[in-house]
């Protein structure tokens, strides 16, 4: 669907929509927070903030103003995987845009002063995150189910550990991984073909050479029984919940079959969970259950938001409904259902240009194959109910799960102490970071 | 195309845009819905969005909440849908489909795959004049827009500024009062409340219909008139629009919230202009010199050169009757609400003085131009543009006519608004303190 071009070393894709009126860009620097050290979780996060915080040529205060008189954005990204960098800009300001681009990539130099803002700015992130209930359960439910896995540890790092990061770490980062080796570029919008490759042409002149050197990451631990984490937070009208575990990624071939069985779970209005929870108790405003994969592993999980007095039967409620999905499948109708939801939203996801650009791009992020997208209806179709059931037999864990709420922990805690199966019970105030030792 | 056309019992009143790729249709059915039609043949998806001329400002006193939980209630089903069947149809069809309710209106929309557009039509149009309700549902769903107003305003530090900052903006009117309704209002409301409320505005006059998608006019015309064509007029004359009277703007006002918060965080207000003015183009150049980016004046004294705030935002935010321009700021820890209030002055009257900077103009359009080029990126957010300026502006040109409009607003025009709309003696000033 979307042909990946070279350029030596430089992999790079086109997406055309003529008539848009924008252009959209896309710069991913393979190796992202899997590559901090230990002590210095938040590195590649911070030094992928610095990429367009001072040149050689360009103060920050100057990048800004440029990128702003051009009536354009630019920001970064860091994930586990990658560093990424995204932009939009007019069509006619495309050229003076690509040249601030490249500056920031080619010529990088972390100022001092631009590097202690933006770490001071970091350090704010990570506390403010304490005045959001959902994002604190996101969190420390990752913390949760990866601990003792290189995803323990969170992108953005944790506090003591940004607070050692220096100026010179984030220069030697970047002087590491900015290179063609691991440069991935994607164009999509109003111009063509032949703009797109000098585009990229142009990107990859500003940087050295290099070899390619992604890391992988190990399978996830085998963690038995539930594991629940109270993140004690006082006044809280309803009490936010994520529910998991870790599981497989883009190149197990698995994943299809797993996307159809969560959407039918709870990715969608007629989900079990939404039906059960929304629908016909009404507990919770929200409730989704979703796969988000990344190459190697991923991770499912339910996230709701019941009031403290339903908390306790939406919990058993959805663990029931987890055991039994897990151990009899979906119906035929449920999985023909999850079928048709997945095979025709499929143009809406690639619906515009910056759609099938996130899309082409996540091909080459998350090694999967060229033709993908092409045949991912096909293959969706292909699954029935003997499939499913099996896949989720092998990959739902409904009986180890990881469990993270944000509650008034004296309130909370007589709710949650007797629940079956339950191998751990924490509790982590609001405002750490860390998951608690021993 | 001229304004003689009609197709299928749709009677073409006008066609607009600002280019040939962005031209769309207002179509009028004889039963008084209006139609707004845009091709985009960018990718096989098409978005039906109704609007429906009722918000939360059309509520009377003691009934705030009614048009947002009328809005849950609406996918509740109809004798020839019932419960279940409109998700479960529009899903199964690939369908992304929500609800959104507004002070001025109420917005029911779908986008999905185009050969589905007649599944999307049927179910909006049974569902304007079909519904049914009964005792169960209206409890069921007052329990889950409870949980929303606790996720959204009561667990929110962010979502319960605001509803003070608009509180205290527009007191005793429906702009002050929480769409979302508050909790006493919420639980008396009953189920004769919600069958008069949609007898009283769901009608085809009070509904604009936008269809953007991989489509031409004809066809989206002749679909629209198969579905609506046949719900009769209204026998009574549609109700007049929200008049409740705009209480005078308050001067001054300061306001101290205690929340559990990191670090102070500051939410500032004025009243302004609506949206159908051509006066309130200058207000959006204030917000791009003002605040908007990381260029900005306030933000690169906040941010960047003071480290006072971690973060600057805001909007003009132009609604049918009156507007707000609003500006949150979150501190760094150890700062205070005062001091970054005072650099916010400095700067307002700086620029009420001596205006911006031609660079600041120009940098302004730029900046603007690529945010319409933006909201017409797809065909959602194109049905988007066109259905709100339609249903609140009373025309879907004003969204062209804005881009028109960059190139002739002036420094003197920002100097003016700044002096007139955002003087720092007027604002209304909300302080989010740490508990």
């Amino acid at each position: 669907m979307f042909p990946i071009r070279h350029l030596g070393a430089v992999r790079w894709v086109h997406v055309p929509e003529p008539g848009l009126g924008l252009v959209h860009l896309a710069v991913l620097i393979e190796g992202g927070a899997g590559l901090d050290p230990p002590g210095l979780e938040g590195l590649a996060d911070l030094a992928g903030a610095m990429l367009i915080r001072g040149t050689r040529r360009r103060t920050h205060r100057r990048i800004l103003a440029r990128i702003a008189d051009l009536g354009a954005s630019i920001e970064t990204r860091t994930t586990h995987d990658g560093i990424l960098l995204i932009g939009e800009v007019m069509p006619r300001h495309l050229d003076p845009f690509l040249d601030v681009i490249t500056d920031c990539l080619g010529s990088s130099r972390v100022p001092e002063a631009a590097f202690r803002r933006e770490k001071a700015l970091s350090l704010e992130d990570l506390v403010a995150r304490r005045e959001d209930d959902g994002d604190l359960a996101w969190h420390f439910f990752h913390r949760l189910a990866w601990q003792g896995h290189p995803l323990e540890r969170p992108t953005s790092g944790w506090l003591d550990s940004v607070e050692r990061i220096r100026a010179d770490h984030c220069r030697d980062f970047l002087r590491d991984r900015v290179h063609r080796g691991h440069l991935v570029v994607g164009l999509a919008g109003d111009l063509d073909e032949a703009s797109t490759e000098a585009a990229v042409a142009r990107i990859a002149e500003a940087l050295p050479d290099g070899n390619r050197d992604v890391p992988t990451l190990p399978p996830p631990p085998d963690r038995r029984g539930l594991r629940l984490l109270v993140v004690d937070k006082p006044g809280r009208s309803q009490v936010q919940m994520v529910i998991g575990h870790p599981t497989i990624g883009w190149n197990d071939p698995d994943l299809p079959a797993l996307l159809v069985a969560n959407t039918m779970i709870g990715g969608t209005w007629n989900s079990r969970l939404n039906q059960e929870i929304r629908e016909v108790r009404g507990w919770s405003y929200g409730v989704h259950s979703s796969i988000t994969a990344g190459r190697e592993v991923g991770a499912f999980a339910v996230h709701f938001f019941p009031q403290m007095r339903d908390l306790r039967p939406a919990l058993d409620l959805t663990m029931d409904l987890l055991c039994q999905v897990a151990d009899q499948g979906l119906s035929e109708e449920e999985v023909a259902f999850g079928e048709d939801i997945l095979v025709n939203q499929f143009p809406l996801l690639l619906a515009t240009a910056q759609d099938r650009l996130e899309e082409a791009l996540a091909n080459l992020h998350y090694g999967r194959p060229a033709d993908y997208l092409d045949r991912f209806p096909e293959r969706v179709r292909s699954l029935d109910a003997r499939d499913i059931a099996r896949v989720l037999a092998r990959h739902l864990r409904p009986r180890d799960l990881a469990i993270a709420l944000v509650a008034p922990a004296r309130q909370v805690l007589p709710l949650v102490r007797d629940l079956p199966g339950l191998v751990s019970l924490q509790v982590v105030p609001h405002d750490q970071d860390r998951l608690p030792t021993g | 195309m001229t304004r003689s056309d009609e197709v299928e019992g749709v009677r073409v009143e006008t066609v607009a845009g600002s280019s040939p790729g962005l031209r769309a249709v207002r179509g009028r059915l004889a039963n008084g819905l209006t139609l707004l039609a845009m091709e985009d043949h960018s990718a096989p998806v098409v978005a039906v969005q109704v609007w429906m001329r009722v918000g939360s400002a059309h509520e009377v006193p003691g009934q705030t909440g009614l048009a947002h939980l009328l809005e849950h209630l609406m996918f509740k089903g109809t004798p020839r849908h019932p419960k279940g069947v409109f998700d479960r149809l529009l899903e199964r069809a690939g369908a992304q489909s929500n609800a959104v309710t507004s002070f001025d209106c109420t917005t029911y929309y779908e986008t999905l795959p185009v050969q589905h557009l007649d599944l999307a039509l049927g179910l909006e149009a049974d569902r304007l004049v079909n519904l049914t309700l009964d005792a169960r549902s209206l409890d069921q769903e007052r329990e889950v827009v409870r949980s929303e107003r606790s996720l959204r305003v009561e667990d929110d530090p962010d979502g319960h500024l605001e509803e003070v900052l608009y509180g205290l903006l527009f007191p005793d009117h429906p702009y002050g009062r929480p769409v979302l309704g508050v909790p006493e209002d919420l639980d008396r409301l009953t189920l004769d409340d919600c069958l008069a409320f949609h007898r009283r505005w769901y009608c085809p006059p009070q509904a604009v219909l936008v269809v953007v998608g991989d489509l031409d006019w004809p066809e989206i015309a002749r679909a629209v008139a198969r579905h609506f064509g046949r719900i009769p007029g209204p026998r009574e004359a549609p109700p007049a629009g929200a008049q409740a009277p705009l209480p005078p703007a308050p001067r001054g006002r300061r306001e101290v919230v205690r929340l559990p918060l990191q670090a102070e965080r500051l939410r500032i207000g004025w009243r302004t202009l609506p949206i159908g003015l051509d006066a309130v183009f200058p207000l959006e150049f204030l917000h791009v010199v003002l605040f908007s980016n990381e260029a900005s004046r306030v933000h690169h004294r906040l941010v960047e050169k003071e480290g006072l705030a971690s973060q600057v935002e805001g909007a003009s935010d132009p609604m049918a009757l009156d507007g707000a321009f609003w500006v949150d700021v979150a501190l760094t820890r150890g700062a205070r609400a005062p001091e970054a209030w005072a650099v916010i002055c400095e700067e307002i009257r700086r620029l009420a003085r001596e205006g911006p900077h031609p660079s600041e103009m120009r940098r302004a359009q730029n900046h603007l131009e690529t945010a319409f080029r933006r909201s017409m990126a797809s065909a959602e957010s194109r049905a988007t543009q066109l259905g709100a300026f339609e249903v609140t502006a009373g025309d879907f040109r004003r969204a062209f006519r804005f881009l028109d409009h960059l190139g002739r607003v002036t420094p003197e025009d920002v100097r003016q608004a700044a002096a007139r709309w955002i003087d720092p003696e007027r604002a209304v000033v909300v302080v989010g303190r740490p508990r």
